[in-house]
């Protein structure tokens, strides 16, 4: 039996990446009903842009770093202003397979520009680092934990205390109703691309370091994270954080068995597919 | 016709009631298909491109795969993401037949097409309950699920075991083509032909009691189900027929080239044929064959013009979205419909002509 | 004591032959320390193109364009220069994603519809296999930088590098000389990624020594916990060998680094290490620690053939990294050139220039460890003398000198020396 604890720690790295993109995704969807698939596109976009400034312009770290954050809230609210408004009426498989359409947009994109060539991103934090027990903990990793419990907990707070916060969560209530009250509807959407455009952002920079600055790692890496976001049904913050975080932690547990080692990356899809199954058991029929 | 509950992508255009006018148009679309036929069979192979005739019946082979899609996503109302995931099996199922015995390659084939529905309605019955957004994910990490499955055991080559695949051999994993279609051109010829039989297999099953009874399950489940029908027959009846026609892809692309490999249906393919079958239409019959061009000859069509091929993904993700936005009904529903109403513009130009020339005469 | 009694072999074999830091070797150079491209005069090649294609890789976690990249850069250096004999070479490369049917239909293309003449500098993971039979049918005998075993027991197939499998066991011969007692392989998974490197696992087998194989996908997302997997997997005075390309190996070493896991086993990596990014990445930790298996010369090196690549480098191709793979493809662009310049003109046609290229012998150059040849025989590894570097203080530098790689009951080295004697195909 091999020494479990390090890939213990590992996992947890593992399951802030799956955190950090599933609450970004979760804030979204609440906001807008809006399940948003380009989130990983968009911030290898912003990372592969960051890339650029700093080995091609030669401009400072920090500026690019900026930029890359940025820029996803940019392209976050660009997509949701122009698609948003004509879409918001149609259910939420049509809104799905639009950010579909934006991530083949942003993919191709990336690969024309870009290429399949080899990049990587590293973020200053990475070389921090302290030891607990066999492993080494870098500044990123704990970054990405925290960067995921923060925007948990100040997006919770932020729906419950203030006034956009609460019109966001009537907007996900009911949007027609929530508009008759006077509450400027396409305002609060736009607030909600925008602030889950920013996480994407900074969520793509995490990753680029964590995992690698691979366009179509980080495009379809949303996929796994997803399942984090499903356990919770889409719904609460809380859960989607703890939940991928426990996916992490399996995933990176199952690493040193050889025998079911090559297989551990399916670890999420088979979490998602059974939560979804699950949640579904009590529906007899589908009422479109 | 109480549809704002379903997606206006998802509706069938209204037909006509005039009979006489419904009969001339049946005769003419049929003699459209036979001449499209005519030409995809003869004028292709005449052309004596060896690279050309590979790459139109890949296009073939995935336009059998989008019929799958278009079949569950526009006459039924079930959207399924993993369609490129069931090829694969598909394929891994022939190779499997093909080396384990010594099956002819039409009964491998069929087989495979069998076995392949067989699995596809088991992994899809507990998926029934799901619909819409949940559909479309559950399937997506299926798609995922598989593509990583298929990279921890890669394709039988030949090797021992239930797998059947021998890691200390790189031979390609092929299934042989049968001896009557060995050739590049015959091959061609036989994956056109399989190609039309599931077209005809598809429109029998519309134009039958499983037609109408997804037409009534897409308009309104609880509707239908309170009409009497079985939803859960006819839903299971669509899923096994899709995988059906997916499995017998997956034989056919086993025998079409080198081989296949796990880099063939990464889980991005999945998103592009839904992009495609979406643009090409799902109501029409024409669409899948247009998906199938989109989705393996104009990329061909790129790469020998020294374009890059990342254009074309821009391409489909701007035609998803236009498709989403518009509630278009596809190019294969459009194109004839613009040209329609270009003929009839140049008609009544030309009327117009001509009546003021007798006028003058 | 074998081991030894090897390397001395090698040694002895190095000194006969041209090898790095030697001054002799040069390719139709007159004097000086830096070769020419081609015929050397200056002139810019024109008249009707001479077509050349290639096939190669590049997918995410796998890209070998270096390859043809420097091929090509070398190719616009002749064309620069005179051309064959005046008409300039024009380079088709086909790049490919691993999907079988493409792969075919770009060879098809290429000879039936581009017409090429020859195909260089092919390196793909599965274009052997795929197109094996369709070379042989075509009459094309293959000048490339592959991958898969098929390359190595074709007639029609013969690379100036070794392949993973050679390399693999080259480094693994080296960590074995270091004293390890556990051999772990990590390597990239695939297509055919456990096969390319079963010498390295047969020969640690044959010297009484564990082994255990690992495949990750790639791009790599986890290397944390496959650098701990290693390690632990090894044990104490066990060793990691790796195979995978410069960019996800970084990832696996840098971890190792981060981790604190240098010092606990040895580490070999097999040709692709050996790149002047690898070189770049690796901090102090790393100096000396690291023993990659160097199918070409050292990038530094002073003979004039690597330093024309490293000209050529400079003004056709900055963009691509210094390193083996780059050398692969200069070497085959050298190779290739020197042939089509030794036929008449009526000659340069698809079956002139084949039987030409079949009767390379004896191509002496101070990239590789011993001359390069073709030569009419079932199957081809021409390149089966190796050395070891390592990076101190980011620079690449030899560790071990022109060796042999172990012949193995199955990988055919023994039978390919005996025929390399008797028809003089590379003579010292």
């Amino acid at each position: 039996m091999p020494d479990l604890r390090p890939y213990l720690v590992l996992g947890l790295a593992l399951g802030g990446v799956f955190a950090v993109s599933g609450v970004g995704m979760v804030v979204l969807y609440r906001a807008t009903g809006v399940l948003n698939l380009a989130y990983g596109a968009i911030g290898a976009l912003g990372s592969l842009i960051a890339w650029s400034m700093i080995n091609v312009f030669l401009l400072p770290d920090w500026l690019s770093y900026v930029v890359a954050v940025v820029f996803g809230g940019v392209a976050s609210l660009l997509y949701g202003l122009l698609v948003g408004p004509p879409l918001a009426r149609r259910d939420p498989l049509v809104k799905a397979v639009g950010t579909l359409g934006f991530l083949l947009i942003l993919l191709g994109i990336m690969d024309w520009v870009w290429t399949d060539k080899a990049h990587a991103l590293i973020l200053p934090t990475t070389q921090w680092g302290f030891q607990l027990g066999e492993v080494t903990v870098n500044v990123t990793q704990i970054l990405a934990v925290g960067l995921a419990v923060a925007t948990t907990a100040v997006t919770e707070v932020f729906l419950r205390v203030t006034r956009l916060g609460t019109a966001m969560r009537a907007l996900a209530n009911d949007r027609e109703i929530t508009a008759t009250l006077g509450v400027p509807v396409r305002r609060v959407e736009a607030a909600a691309w925008l602030g889950s455009g920013l996480i994407a952002g900074a969520t793509g920079l995490l990753l680029s370091t964590l995992v690698g600055l691979d366009a179509v790692t980080l495009t379809f890496l949303v996929i796994a994270a997803l399942s984090a976001a499903l356990v919770a049904r889409l719904q609460s913050l809380v859960v989607t954080l703890v939940a991928g975080f426990v996916i992490g932690i399996l995933q990176s547990l199952v690493t040193p068995f050889s025998l079911v080692s090559s297989y551990r990356s399916i670890t999420p899809f088979v979490v998602a597919i059974v939560a979804l199954l699950w949640f579904a058991r009590r529906r007899p029929v589908v009422l479109s | 016709m109480g549809a704002s509950s379903v997606p206006s992508h998802l509706r069938a255009p209204g037909r006509s009631p005039s009979r006489g006018g419904t009969q001339s148009r049946t005769i003419a679309r049929g003699a459209g298909v036979v001449a499209f036929l005519g030409l995809v069979l003869l004028g292709v192979p005449a052309l004596r491109n060896a690279y050309w005739e590979l790459v139109l019946l890949t296009s073939a082979i995935y336009t059998i795969v989008a019929l799958s899609l278009a079949l569950l996503l526009g006459r039924v109302g079930m959207i399924s993401l993993g369609q490129v995931a069931l090829l694969a099996i598909g394929g891994w199922i022939a190779l499997r037949l093909g080396f384990a015995t010594s099956m002819p390659f039409l009964l491998v084939v069929l087989a495979t097409g069998l076995i392949t529905s067989v699995l596809g309605t088991l992994i899809g019955l507990p998926a029934l309950r799901l619909s819409g957004l949940h559909l479309a994910l559950i399937t997506l990490m299926f798609a995922a699920a598989i593509t990583l499955l298929l990279e921890a055991t890669q394709f039988p080559n030949g090797g021992s075991g239930f797998l059947g695949h021998s890691v200390l051999t790189t031979a390609p994993s092929t299934l042989r083509r049968p001896g009557f279609a060995s050739s590049d051109a015959a091959y061609y010829r036989l994956v056109v032909v399989v190609t039309a039989l599931m077209f005809l297999l598809t429109i029998v099953h519309i134009r039958s009691r499983p037609g109408r009874a997804w037409a009534a399950i897409r308009q309104s489940e609880a509707a239908a189900l309170a009409a009497g029908v079985n939803v859960t027959l006819y839903k299971l009846w669509a899923l096994a027929l899709a995988s059906f026609m997916t499995g017998v892809a997956g034989g056919l692309l086993a025998a079409s080239g080198g081989g296949l490999t796990v880099y063939q249906f990464p889980t991005q393919n999945s998103i592009i044929l839904l992009a495609v079958t979406l643009m090409g239409g799902i109501v029409s019959l024409w669409g899948p064959v247009v998906a199938g061009l989109l989705f393996e000859a104009l990329p061909a069509l790129l790469r020998m013009w020294g374009l890059p091929s990342d254009l074309l993904t821009i391409l489909f993700g701007i035609g998803v979205l236009q498709v989403q936005l518009t509630a278009a009904a596809g190019l294969a529903s459009q194109v004839p419909k613009d040209l329609a109403n270009l003929v009839r513009l140049a008609s009544t130009l030309i009327r117009g002509r001509t009546g003021h020339q007798e006028h003058l005469g | 004591m074998v081991v030894a009694l090897a390397m001395s072999l090698g040694i002895a074999l190095a000194a006969c032959g041209g090898n790095t830091g030697s001054a002799g070797g040069a390719t139709g150079s007159t004097s000086g320390p830096i070769s020419k491209c081609g015929l050397g005069n200056g002139k810019k090649a024109t008249g009707t193109p001479i077509k050349l294609g290639a096939i190669v890789t590049k997918q995410p976690g796998t890209d070998f364009t270096p390859i043809t990249g420097m091929a090509q850069a070398y190719f616009s250096c002749v064309n620069d220069n005179g051309g064959i004999n005046g008409r300039p070479i024009q380079y088709i490369v086909d790049q490919e994603q691993s999907d079988p049917q493409q792969v075919h239909a770009d060879a098809v293309d290429l000879i039936q519809n581009q017409g090429i003449l020859a195909m260089v500098g092919n390196t793909s993971l599965i274009d052997c296999s795929v197109n094996n039979s369709y070379y042989q049918q075509q009459g094309f005998y293959v000048i490339g930088a592959s991958i898969e075993d098929q390359c190595h027991t074709s007639p029609n197939y013969a690379t100036v590098n070794m392949g993973p499998n050679y390399s693999t066991e080259g480094a693994v011969q080296y960590v074995v000389s270091q004293g390890a007692k556990k051999v772990i392989i990590d390597a990239a998974n695939v297509p055919g990624g456990a096969a390319e490197v079963h010498f390295g696992i047969e020969y640690a087998q044959e010297k009484g020594l564990a082994t255990h194989l690992f495949l990750d996908d790639v791009p790599i997302t986890d290397a944390s916990g496959i650098a701990l997997r290693d390690v632990q997997e090894a044990g104490p005075g066990g060793a990691v060998v790796l195979n995978f390309t410069p960019p996800e190996g970084l990832k696996i070493v840098e971890a190792a680094e981060q981790q604190g896991l240098i010092d606990r086993v040895k580490w070999g990596w097999s040709t692709p290490g050996n790149d002047a990014s690898v070189a770049q990445a690796l901090d102090a930790p790393w100096n000396g620690k690291l023993g990659i298996n160097a199918e070409l010369s050292l990038v530094t090196a002073k003979g004039p053939d690597t330093a024309l690549y490293r000209q050529v480098q400079k003004k056709y191709a900055p963009s691509i990294a210094l390193g083996s793979f780059s050398e692969m493809g200069f070497v085959a662009a050298e190779i290739v050139t020197k042939a089509l310049l030794q036929l008449p003109p009526d000659q340069l046609t698809k079956q002139g220039v084949n039987t030409a290229i079949r009767n390379i012998k004896n191509f002496k150059t101070d990239i590789l460890c011993k001359p390069w040849y073709y030569g009419d025989l079932p199957y081809h590894v021409p390149n089966n003398t190796d050395l070891t570097v390592t990076p101190v203080n980011h620079v690449m530098v030899q560790k071990q000198g022109c060796f042999e790689i172990a012949a193995l009951p199955d990988n055919n080295l023994a039978a390919i020396r005996s025929a390399e004697v008797s028809q003089h195909l590379n003579t010292a």
